[in-house]
């Protein structure tokens, strides 16, 4: 089919996502179809149809999301229903929407350098303890990834510590 | 207004500690979460954490029960929906602030004596949005057909409607503005949302029912 021209064709709108959490990271065709599949069942096949929606960037923790002008608030809604993308938990959090890309890009924070990790035992379960920033730890289990994580701050691992201090055996 | 997730699952509950969700919610534009299960009331990042009871009981008096007999004293008790009879007896029960899950109670469980009896005792309604984030299909419409329902009864009668993420973790979280989108969904408008979010806050500072005035 001949392709429209520029007169005719509809304007776009382009929408930051920040994926969490920091370990998520998924390539453009993957959050492409977690999305998609949250348009169609919250709108059916003519709502989504009617977005085009297309992943235009995905790189790290952020994604950038190519809608329909008008239909940004629809894109938005059916993509904070994505709670996982391939079996691994994780949710689209809107930070900015667009009419270029460039624009989306200079929203978007440089990529942080690799964080610190350390080896904790909490309740007999190994995990690998790795500084998110200045409060947050992120703990993931041994073995499997993504098997199960645990979200703490520096103060929960501090009383975790000392919990683990106090027990004869060194376990929490 | 201050904006508050009306019941989020913190450790062991679930994956993320009291403090992680605190940071997590001031990130979100919530001024207040209310962790049940148990955990610590106060202060943490400049976010005020509510301790609550979740129970979940078969009947009245199970109810009253499992209020007198919890560990510790709760700034907020939520009950757990049950059959109409029952959400009828917990909106009459003093001690209850808040009646969760009428989702999962059935099509008849909320009716207009509950509404009326939900105004007189000033307990909020709540509208748990793990509901429409992590189902799909039949589960999620039956969902979204229920909370239209209980907007329908608030906008007539005027209880109090909370909004809750039912997050286990910080990833099931959404801000603020983003729950007033999906509240969008079955027909909430923004500054309808808005009310409901500020609704813990009216629960904690709302005055006893009864009082001495003067000697």
């Amino acid at each position: 089919m001949k392709p429209l021209p520029p007169t005719l064709r509809d304007k776009k709108r382009y929408v930051l996502f920040r994926i969490v959490p920091h370990h998520a990271i998924f390539d453009g065709k993957q959050v492409y179809y977690a999305v998609y599949e949250a348009i169609s069942s919250l709108y059916g096949d003519s709502g989504a149809a009617e977005l085009s929606m297309a992943v235009v960037f995905c790189e790290g923790n952020y994604a950038i999301i190519r809608c329909r002008r008008g239909s940004e608030k629809v894109l938005i809604t059916a993509a904070l229903m994505v709670n996982r993308i391939k079996e691994t938990f994780c949710a689209l959090h809107p930070v900015w929407t667009s009419g270029t890309i460039a624009a989306l890009r200079r929203r978007m924070p440089e990529i942080s350098a690799p964080v610190s990790e350390r080896r904790v035992i909490i309740s007999g379960k190994g995990y690998v303890a790795r500084q998110r920033s200045q409060e947050k730890v992120d703990l993931y289990k041994d073995g499997i990834k993504n098997q199960e994580n645990l979200y703490f701050t520096t103060d929960d691992m501090e009383d975790t510590i000392n919990a683990a201090n106090e027990c004869p055996d060194g376990r929490i | 207004m201050a904006y508050s997730d009306a019941c989020v699952f913190p450790y062991p509950s679930g994956d993320t500690s009291v403090r992680r969700f605190a940071i997590e919610a001031r990130y979100m534009g919530f001024d207040s979460i209310v962790c049940a299960d148990g955990g610590f009331s106060g202060d943490i990042f400049g976010v005020r954490v509510y301790r609550a009871l979740c129970v979940k009981a078969k009947n009245q008096n199970d109810l009253v029960r499992a209020i007198r007999k919890s560990g510790f004293r709760p700034d907020i008790v939520l009950a757990e929906a049950g059959d109409t009879s029952f959400n009828r007896a917990a909106l009459s029960t003093g001690g209850v602030d808040i009646l969760r899950g009428i989702h999962d109670a059935g099509r008849r469980a909320f009716d207009d004596v509950c509404a009326r009896k939900a105004v007189e005792n000033f307990i909020a309604v709540d509208i748990d949005l793990s509901a429409i984030i992590c189902r799909k299909g039949v589960s999620r419409q039956k969902a979204l057909e229920s909370f239209a329902e209980i907007l329908k009864f608030q906008r007539k009668f005027g209880f109090m409607i909370s909004i809750s993420s039912g997050a286990s973790s910080y990833i099931n979280m959404r801000s603020a503005d983003e729950i007033m989108s999906i509240c969008g969904i079955f027909g909430m408008e923004k500054d309808e949302a808005a009310s409901a979010l500020g609704s813990v806050d009216s629960i904690i500072n709302r005055q006893p029912v009864v009082g001495v005035i003067s000697e």
